[in-house]
């Protein structure tokens, strides 16, 4: 009977405790991000690792027909890190990709940070138009700036056809300005400089000028105030650029494939791609989880970086006041520099596909030779085997539909996501729960998209343990998509819930206001811009991505990306081009809706710095 | 008869030689059930009731079709004229997505696909057909137009080809003669190629070469006057090394190499290599670029590699009688009509023998080529050997 | 609504910010905690609201237990019947006045003209009626928190705590805003409980303060206590107003008090026992004459620093420096010779090694 009691008292406190504490809302939030994290990412994760770890079917080719499929095995993890191959496979392109990442995140970090820095705090002139520019290069698809810097550099000294600059100039440019690591990294930056312009001017403009104001008062120069106050101010937003534009850069394939093949420049992601095309996911996963290491190193260095005990909350709900830089006699000059930086790298090519697909005939560039017949023709016989203009194909708008339903529907889950994860990770700083939340919500950014899409297809296709079956549901493509954008609406929500007090949460809740009115009330209108961004990322992306659903669409779900790509492979250049800038477009239109309704809607946040 | 008809004997005997017999493993009894009732495999009838297999279709409501090309989308509207009530519905997915998914699926038990039309012949024959997921199924009164080896053990609807192309620009003929030409380094800088690291097919292509070690080895003697002397493991990876030596452009697509190719301004003889026979139909046509390109129809040992697209029946097909019509209209009619007429292009060539070649002023006919064909067996057996030796040999 | 905290800690890694403090706030009463910055008040604060949980102790509200580590009970802030007033005053940036101030409201139910009425009631309490539209960013500091403390009394807590919210303000708004907040307190009758580092601030306004260091209660008396009878050198010293004289000295066999080098006398009053103390006696507990007198020092004016009506002077014996208060009588000059002499009761001794008090 003694020994029975206490047990008995145990019992009798965990009744209590589960009775009368007050179980805090992070709690709950935290196991239930858990679960969805556990659905999303560590179930496809661990088939990573399971299938780089197991015989695959198509193994027999490797070790003879008597291996068992699905036994384990190290084969593929030796062949890729100990072997012949491993200098080729993995060390050669994994430093050209951490070469290639270095560069990018300096181009997006340096280019958005000095954007963002003109717009929101100087008086430069254009701003609007330096506001809407910076975002275009993201908008267009990666792929068509790196033709477009083809197109202007390529040149019969190197093998290719004559490129813009050759024709006009006779100059030809060398071989390492056409192809390899520096027109990667370049084009690259292009794509996503809007990235930091959009992430830092965020955060510029919550920064409390006071806070720089008080250094300048205490006599530090203009550049240390800069290094020591707002840098570190806005490292978390930062950290976010340089953490997007790493896991863009690793992760993208056009790009490499376009501007680097052709010089062997082999990157992890062409590398990948074409061990999955070749009949070896496994060795394929292997080289993704060897990348993914080396990302959580990143992230190690995120977190020490940022540290537990710092805090960089920069809406405080105190009042503060910005400080505009006056240019002076630079303000119109300023102004006009950046206008036409920004017209060459994200209207060049626009202005490039536009006219490709008002050519009748492909490559003549000359004025007698546009036509509207790639966009409205009704179709002739004998010309692209009669395919008709882009928008005579209803097959199109109902892909349009779909794409633009996909994009947004899982933007806004990501985003609020998104924005869950932020919140945890910036009122529990330091829990390890969280930080395994926040670490796990990265993965997918490191799990190749179309590798994603398989391991997709493999889990959820079929009812079961994890879901009813979603073969061929639009709600399969919408968890797809989440669980492979999640990172990204992550990364926004993470660093604008850092910049949030949480003493506006806690008025609150001394308030006696429920979480979920305080969610609601205080937090996400404070943070709509991050899920506004988180969003409109997801959803940009989400309109080109092809290797993501290559395994999942059906037809009654056709996509933008998938009639896209059935452009480009039946090899109709200017319907293919058409059909880009017809994407473009839908992104900008429903873009710029999107922003109206939020600006209609009171989503503006009243400054408060 | 028809003068491609030798070619295909010779085909044929080529096929039997280097396919193993005894294809495919016995029979699950579920599946042979499946079969059973689906009228296919061992229970196909000798002669089909057409009429009765629509209106079974017709009662099926549509044909799921995952194929690699993309010009089987647009054969919609005219299949769905000719079998009213049969939806047609095709995933344009590519060759290795194709079976990829579909063996995917199948490991799942999900059966949603009716027939996977594309080619990959070494990946479907082992991946799928060995293991009971694809079914060949041919109309029997066309059986005495279709080679055997375009029936058994699985089905071809015609034959496709890769090769070199030459800018006919900078060179109205074809500046080689062996594939040994193209070690000389006068062609440093100038070769284009489809990159065998991304694109299957490619891989398929250098494995075929390596697999023809004994005839390259010959050729290099006849070329050179001399003995090759190896420093790879034969005289295919030796040839393979030359061309590396010239630093080779590589394309993701063959649509990227050939505007490099048939560039019309060059002023450069340029080689592609691993090019597909069928973009011949692109090349000159002012809509697409005027591209000034063409194939190398002889050299020695051989001028290219041509192999089968195929067309099967997936196991448990949601709609088997639909799936039979559909093979049916992709082998068209006598005059090459129907789901074949997308494919009556130059550089294809029908399995049908029956089919009247193309007026096409491109067409090339068949035998005018020296062509190799796959051999799926051999390529299965050495392509990763290949693939590892070209990982870790490009630089 | 009166609070109990008992054996309260709360620890953070190796920093232990509260350290078992027992401590009653009485129901209606203006308690204030002071300290200097760090000792743990607003830690102290925060755990009462229920914002941070303690690592030990209890906490009890009218005798119902709103927080205990041992029955694991911790009751959500929401259900305290408490409002707090941050530091940074916390408005939310995204809502006007009247929409910061309606929220609590209209979360219990308050609708339509009621609410109306009752904003405007608290926005009248703290002064700022008519600003209702205004955003927080379009406030001054001293607007903002009112509209601060307007919030939290709009939904009429209890409890009110509020952390350092002067200490934001100019001295002349600082002096403002205490009649205000004393004002406030007389008529809604609620608990408070203050936070400040500024001891004026603290005799001003409470009913009873509770001095803390290092995260304990060093005393916790009425001001005027606290004020005359420091319980330790410590709090002495932060009471002082604005600076406490420290001398070290020695008590000898006969009761006289001696500093070694400076002076003698003999204080009033039961006699210590003999060693060294530290003896601490407040500007104006001392007096000062100009010429010798019978238990008077002789020092020399080091520094005259009057302002106002009060005499402030610095004066000096060898190392020994005084600051001494009067009201304005005499007239000195620099190095002018002076004699000053300490009230006897109001001289505080320490112990020398603890500081605590030394009871005579
Ligand atoms: N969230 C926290 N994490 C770690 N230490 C803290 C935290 N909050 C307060 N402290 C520490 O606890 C002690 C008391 O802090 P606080 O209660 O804020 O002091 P006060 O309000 O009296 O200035 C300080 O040493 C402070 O550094
Ligand atoms: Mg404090």
């Amino acid at each position: 009977m003694d020994r029975e009691r206490p047990v008995a008292l145990a019992a009798v406190r965990a009744a209590r405790w589960a009775g009368r504490r007050f179980v805090s809302p992070q709690s709950l939030l935290a196991a239930l991000l858990l679960v969805v994290l556990a659905y999303l990412v560590v179930a496809p994760l661990f088939a990573v690792v399971t299938t780089s770890l197991t015989w695959q079917s198509g193994d027999t080719r490797f070790a003879g027909p008597d291996i068992e499929v699905g036994r384990f095995t190290l084969f593929h993890w030796q062949r890729v890190l100990n072997s012949e191959l491993t200098r080729n496979l993995i060390v050669l392109p994994m430093a050209r990709t951490l070469t290639v990442a270095l560069g990018v995140m300096v181009i997006v970090t340096v280019v958005g940070g000095a954007l963002a820095w003109l717009v929101v705090r100087t008086d430069v002139a254009f701003k609007g138009s330096i506001a809407t520019l910076a975002v275009l290069p993201y908008v267009l698809p990666s792929w068509t700036i790196a033709l477009a810097w083809l197109t202007l550099f390529r040149n019969q000294g190197v093998g290719a056809p004559r490129g813009f600059l050759e024709y006009a100039l006779g100059w030809q440019a060398p071989e390492w300005l056409v192809y390899g690591g520096v027109p990667i990294i370049i084009a690259l930056g292009i794509h996503y400089f809007p990235f930091g312009y959009l992430f830092l001017s965020g955060a510029l403009k919550n920064l409390n000028t006071e806070l720089e104001e008080s250094a300048d008062v205490l006599g530090l120069s203009s550049w240390q105030t800069l290094t020591r106050i707002t840098f570190p101010i806005i490292m978390p937003a930062i950290l976010s650029v340089l953490l997007l534009a790493f896991a863009r850069s690793i992760g993208t394939f056009g790009t490499p494939a376009i501007l680097g093949l052709p010089a062997r420049y082999y990157v992890v992601a062409t590398q990948i791609y074409s061990l999955n095309l070749t009949g070896r996911a496994s060795q394929a996963y292997v080289v993704a989880l060897a990348l993914m290491a080396i990302a959580a190193v990143g992230l190690y260095i995120n977190f020490k970086v940022l540290g537990t005990r710092k805090s960089f909350e920069l809406v405080s709900g105190k009042g503060g006041r910005s400080r505009i830089v006056a240019l002076g006699r630079w303000r119109v000059a300023a102004g006009a520099a950046v206008l036409l930086f920004l017209v060459a790298v994200a209207l060049f090519p626009l202005l490039l596909l536009v006219w490709s697909s008002l050519m009748a005939h492909q490559g003549d560039y000359s004025l007698g030779n546009l036509s509207l017949r790639h966009w409205i023709g009704a179709g002739t016989p004998g010309i692209n085997d009669g395919e008709p203009g882009v928008l005579r194909n209803p097959l199109n708008l109902t892909a349009m539909w779909n794409s633009i339903r996909l994009g947004l529907l899982g933007g806004a889950v990501c985003g609020i996501l998104g924005l869950l994860i932020g919140y945890l990770v910036a009122r529990v700083r330091g829990s390890l729960v969280v930080r395994l939340i926040e670490q796990v919500s990265f993965v997918p950014m490191l799990i190749p998209s179309i590798a994603f899409g398989a391991i997709y297809l493999s889990l959820f296709a079929r009812g079961g343990l994890l879901a009813p079956a979603l073969y061929g549901t639009f709600a399969l493509l919408l968890l797809v998509t989440v669980g492979k954008q999640l990172p990204y609406a992550a990364r926004a929500g993470i660093s604008a819930q850092m910049q949030v007090s949480k003493e506006l949460e806690e008025a609150a809740s001394v308030l006696c206001i429920p979480w979920h009115m305080r969610f609601a009330r205080i937090l996400f209108p404070l943070t709509r811009p991050a899920f506004l961004a988180g969003t409109l990322i997801v959803f940009i992306t989400t309109m080109r991505e092809l290797s993501l659903y290559i395994m999942l669409v059906t037809p009654r779900i056709r996509l933008m990306a998938t009639q896209a790509f059935w452009y480009t492979e039946v090899g109709f250049r200017q319907l293919a081009d058409a059909f880009t800038v017809m994407l473009v477009v839908v992104i900008l239109v429903v873009t710029g809706l999107v922003n109206l309704l939020n600006r209609l809607s009171g989503g503006r946040v009243r400054s408060v710095s | 008869m028809h003068r491609v008809l030798p070619l295909f004997i010779a085909a044929v005997l080529a096929v039997l030689l280097v396919m193993p017999s005894g294809a495919q493993p016995r029979v699950p009894a579920e599946v042979d059930a499946w079969l059973k009732q689906a009228n296919l495999g061992p229970y196909a009838p000798s002669k089909e009731d057409w009429r009765a297999v629509y209106l079974a279709a017709r009662r099926e409501g549509k044909v799921t079709v995952y194929t690699s090309s993309s010009r089987v989308p647009p054969l919609k509207k005219e299949f769905e004229t000719m079998f009213p009530g049969v939806e047609f519905e095709a995933f344009q997915l590519g060759t290795a997505a194709s079976i990829d998914r579909l063996e995917r699926e199948q490991r799942a038990g999900i059966y949603n696909a009716d027939v996977i039309h594309a080619s990959g012949y070494p990946a479907q024959y082992h991946r799928l057909f060995r293991r009971h997921m694809i079914f060949a199924f041919v109309p029997p009164e066309l059986v005495n137009v279709i080679p055997r080896e375009f029936r058994e053990p699985l089905v071809a609807q015609r034959l496709e080809a890769r090769g070199i192309f030459y800018n006919t620009k900078a060179s109205p003929d074809s500046p080689i003669k062996s594939w040994w030409d193209l070690t000389r380094p006068e062609w440093r800088g100038r070769l284009s190629m489809v990159d065998p690291m991304v694109d299957a097919s490619s891989l398929d292509f250098i494995t075929q070469l390596v697999g023809s070690a004994l005839p390259m080895a010959k050729d290099y003697e006849r070329v050179f006057g001399q003995r090759l002397r190896l420093t790879t493991p034969n005289a295919g990876y030796e040839l393979l090394k030359g061309i590396l030596a010239n630093r080779p452009r590589f394309f993701r697509r063959h649509g990227d190499a050939l505007p490099v190719v048939g560039d019309p301004n060059a002023t450069e003889p340029r080689i592609g290599i691993s090019m597909v026979f069928s973009q011949l139909r692109d090349v000159k046509d002012p809509e697409r670029g005027n591209l000034q390109a063409w194939a190398v129809t002889q050299l020695t040992p051989y001028a290219g590699m041509s192999y089968p697209s195929l067309m099967n029946i997936a196991n448990r097909a949601p709609h088997p009688n639909a799936a039979k019509l559909l093979i049916r209209y992709f082998f068209g009619d006598a005059k090459g009509g129907q789901g074949m007429a997308p494919f009556l292009v130059p550089g294809n060539w029908p399995a049908r023998i029956d089919v009247r070649p193309s007026d096409d002023p491109h067409w090339i006919p068949y035998e005018k080529i020296n062509f190799k064909i796959m051999d799926p067996e051999a390529i299965w057996r050495v392509q990763t050997e290949v693939q590892d030796w070209w990982i870790a040999n490009v630089r | 609504m009166r609070i109990e905290v008992r054996n309260l800690t709360k620890r953070w890694g190796s920093v232990t910010a509260v350290d078992d403090v027992t401590l009653e706030f009485d129901s209606g009463g203006f308690t204030t905690l002071l300290g200097p910055s760090g000792c743990g008040k607003t830690t102290m604060l925060r755990m009462i609201a229920g914002l941070e949980e303690a690592n030990a102790g209890e906490i009890r509200m009218d005798d119902r237990p709103v927080f205990s580590s041992a029955e694991m009970i911790n009751v959500p802030p929401g259900r305290r019947s408490l409002g707090l007033v941050f530091q940074s005053y916390a408005l939310w940036p995204h809502m006007t006045v009247f929409q910061n101030i309606a929220l609590g409201l209209a979360r219990r139910g308050v609708r339509g003209s009621d609410l109306a009425r009752r904003v405007r009631e608290a926005l009248e309490r703290v002064r700022l009626h008519g600003m209702e539209g205004r955003y927080p960013s379009e406030l001054s500091g001293g607007q903002q928190q009112r509209v601060a403390i307007a919030r939290m009394i709009a939904v009429e807590p209890a409890v009110l705590l509020l952390d350092e919210p002067l200490s934001n303000l100019d001295a002349k708004l600082r002096l403002e805003m205490r009649a205000e907040l004393k004002r406030l307190h007389h008529d809604l009758g609620m608990t408070v409980v203050y936070v400040t580092h500024d001891q004026i601030e603290a005799l001003t306004l409470s009913t009873k303060i509770a001095v803390m260091d290092h995260g304990r209660v060093l005393q916790y008396d009425e001001p005027d206590v606290v004020y005359r009878s420091p319980a330790t050198r410590f709090v002495a010293e932060f009471t002082a107003n604005p600076v406490m004289n420290f001398l070290d000295v020695e008590v000898t066999q006969q009761g006289t008090v001696t500093m070694p080098g400076a002076f003698a006398l003999t204080a009033d009053g039961p006699a210590l026992r003999p060693g060294r103390y530290l003896l601490a006696v407040r500007p104006e507990d001392c007096r000062v004459f100009e010429n010798a007198m019978p238990g008077a020092v002789p020092f020399r004016v080091y520094a005259d620093l009057s302002a106002g009506p009060d005499q402030f002077l610095q004066v000096r014996s060898g190392d020994v420096q005084l600051t001494v208060r009067t009201e304005r009588r005499v007239r000195v000059s620099s190095d002018q010779e002076v004699h000053i002499s300490f009230v006897g009761e109001h001289l505080h001794f320490f112990d020398a090694g603890t500081g605590e008090k030394v009871t005579r």
